[in-house]
């Protein structure tokens, strides 16, 4: 027996040094004599528990009863918000969809994140992307068109949750407010182009609730979703407007939709009580008396202004990009394999980290991989300076529609900005539910 | 039907209304054009879920703590049709075992996930314990490097969240995570490699 035992440990180094070219085992399949019979894999994925195989089998199905619940749901609070004025409906959505799309889905996958899938998709053929996915990305879109922000209202697994912790609204300086409105815009624009070129899925990686959902994550996702909501209890929605890159497409859209909240259900009698009502600051008073406006001529001269810049703003951006190209393509992990590879082969050194041992002992020529990584740097330059550009496009019409005259009787919410949460509602004297109390405590 | 909102729509913004709905028409085609360009040609009509290649995987031992949930969501498979059934089993033994015998200083795994039963001279059959394995590889490497390569790991449906990104699939080294069809969502080694059958 021991001999045996010793034997089989030489034969074990003797074969280890037979390098598997062949398709051949280095130890054969043994016959054995006592009827034994050899199982197949184990733990068996494929009859693994029924529960398993029962999820499985009708996977492909619950992925689109995922698209329909969200079409339900988009519904539903289309139905809560406009047509029932409810803010307590809007506010039992947004809880069933912290339940269901959060808790019971995971929080993923949801519109926010698909933006890369559809980036990624669109900019590279061989990227897997399924109507489902794409329903997920454009139902919400839609509806925006149509019926303003209701996502966010209370479809959004990322948004309810600030929603519902969102108790004492405070109000955020204009001028800050503003300022940080514009990082969504950045955090869409890197989103896209990191997505779209193969540096990876930042918006997911930098989710902050979803590992609230999940129940697990990063130690800093983890951290970082607990002070958004302990910050969310103060400021309304804080991933909403200072960082969602999901929110500025819904706002651009939504621009568009003609149906909107409307803080009273018929009359505004300008008593402003709804002046303070909306967390997001998405009410805009009625335009001042034309004596107290500043004169037509100085906002002609701004907008005037704005357009001259508009060129070479754009033009600085594009240029800003494009010499941010190459510092960013060292975030792509071929071009960082690429980096360590080729400096370890000058150096005559061996494989010095896991990434570089995997490529080389796979023995892909180092030719073939100089040629994919100076293809990716080129898209990177490329999309980084379009981005750029983008970027300056998007903060230059912002400034003119600050400069731009409004004509507005009443008070009236920024279709944009509000994320129809239903809260004003509450305030205003010419809602019915309002009357009624007003009524009784009188 | 909230009458409001039909007045503000007449009286300010009668200019404004047929400039946006003409955007919004743009805005629908331009929705509609985009979706059924990008399902167009492509077949991931039922979706996809992550899988590891275990041809491709290096047994960093990133598995295993890269994932969002701990234990991971990957865990070790055996296919017995390539197993050796060896007595000294490169997988379940350290590199200079004491003794040969089921005593943890000896053991490969960290938590004694893989199982040893005799079968018959000088054969035994390893079997893992799923609920133990953390999916860290060890067993995986000690085999691909000195047996037969029957070890390997893979993702667990049962347990993977299907993150957007797989976090693991950003951490590996080999770059042997990859999305597949959720109507096939292992990808099992055979009995040989290269995949044949013996
Ligand atoms: S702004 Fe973004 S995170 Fe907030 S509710 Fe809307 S889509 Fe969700
Ligand atoms: S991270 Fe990749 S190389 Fe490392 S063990 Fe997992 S599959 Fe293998
Ligand atoms: S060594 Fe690691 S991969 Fe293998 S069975 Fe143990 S825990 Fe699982
Ligand atoms: S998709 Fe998420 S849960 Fe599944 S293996 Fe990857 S990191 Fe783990």
């Amino acid at each position: 027996m021991n001999i045996l035992r010793k034997m089989s440990a030489c034969l074990a180094l003797f074969f280890a040094a037979v390098p598997l070219l062949t398709a051949q085992n280095r130890f054969p399949k043994p016959d054995f004599t006592n009827g034994y019979k050899i199982p197949e894999l184990s733990p068996l994925p494929s009859a693994a528990s029924p529960v398993e195989r029962l999820m499985l089998s009708i996977a492909p199905y619950l992925q689109y009863a995922v698209v329909a619940v969200l079409l339900i749901f988009l519904l539903l609070s289309c139905y809560f918000l406009y047509r029932k004025r409810s803010r307590r409906g809007v506010l039992v959505m947004a809880l069933a969809t912290v339940a269901f799309f959060g808790f019971i889905i995971g929080g993923c996958i949801c519109p926010v994140g698909s933006i890369q899938n559809v980036a990624a998709a669109v900019f590279n053929p061989a990227f897997p992307i399924s109507p489902v996915v794409l329903g997920i990305f454009l139902l919400p879109l839609f509806f925006a068109l149509f019926a303003g922000r209701v996502f966010c209202g209370s479809v959004c697994p990322l948004g309810t949750i600030q929603e519902i912790v969102n108790f004492y609204p405070l109000k955020v300086p204009p001028l800050l407010d503003r300022i940080l409105r514009t990082i969504p815009l950045f955090y869409l624009g890197f989103g896209v182009l990191f997505a779209a070129t193969g540096i990876g899925f930042i918006i997911c990686r930098f989710d902050p609730f979803v590992g609230l959902y999940r129940m697990a994550g990063p130690f800093f996702i983890l951290t970082s979703g607990g002070g958004l909501l302990l910050l969310g209890v103060f400021v309304a929605r804080p991933y909403c407007r200072y960082l969602c890159p999901y929110g500025v497409l819904l706002g651009w859209l939504s621009r568009l939709s003609s149906r909107r909240v409307s803080i009273t259900p018929d009359e505004c009698i300008r008593c402003r009580l709804c002046e303070n009502a909306c967390p997001v600051d998405a009410i805009m008073p009625p335009s001042p008396p034309n004596q107290d406006r500043e004169p037509m001529r100085k906002s002609l001269h701004r907008i005037i202004l704005l357009l001259i810049l508009l060129p070479m703003t754009a033009a600085a951006g594009g240029v800003t990009g494009y010499f941010l190209g190459n510092p960013l393509s060292l975030l792509h992990p071929r071009v960082e394999l690429y980096r360590q590879v080729s400096t370890e082969l000058a150096a005559g050194e061996r494989p010095q980290t896991d990434e570089s041992l995997a490529f080389r002992s796979a023995g892909t020529p180092v030719a073939e991989l100089q040629k994919e990584v100076s293809a990716v740097v080129s898209n990177i330059r490329l999309g980084s300076c379009i981005l750029g550009i983008f970027i300056a496009l998007a903060i230059m019409a912002r400034l003119f529609n600050f400069s731009k005259r409004r004509e507005q009787k009443d008070y009236q919410v920024d279709n944009s900005l509000c994320v129809c949460c239903g809260r004003c509602y509450n305030v205003c004297p010419r809602d019915k539910r309002n009357r009624i109390m007003l009524k009784e405590s009188e | 039907m909230n009458e409001d909102i039909r007045q503000d729509s007449d009286s300010a913004k009668q200019v404004g209304l047929s400039r946006r709905s003409f955007l919004k028409m743009c805005g629908i085609s331009a929705i509609a054009l985009a979706g059924s360009a990008m399902v167009y040609k492509r077949k991931e009509l039922t979706g996809t879920v992550w899988q590891l290649d275990p041809e491709k995987c290096i047994q960093c031992g990133r598995c295993a703590t890269a994932c969002v949930l701990t234990p991971s969501a990957v865990k070790c498979v055996h296919c017995f049709a390539r197993c050796g059934y060896c007595d000294l089993c490169s997988g379940y033994f350290v590199q200079k075992p004491v003794a040969l015998d089921t005593g943890a200083e000896n053991q490969l795994c960290p938590t004694g996930a893989l199982k040893r039963t005799f079968i018959e001279d000088p054969y035994f059959q390893y079997t893992i314990d799923e609920k133990l394995c953390i999916g860290c590889g060890r067993c995986v490497k000690g085999c691909a490097d000195f047996g037969n390569g029957s070890l390997f790991l893979q993702i667990r449906h049962s347990r993977c969240k299907q993150c957007n990104e797989c976090a693991i699939a950003v951490a590996c080294p080999a770059s042997a995570f990859k999305r597949v069809p959720v109507t096939n969502p292992y990808l099992m080694k055979t009995d040989v490699p290269g995949g044949g059958k013996a």
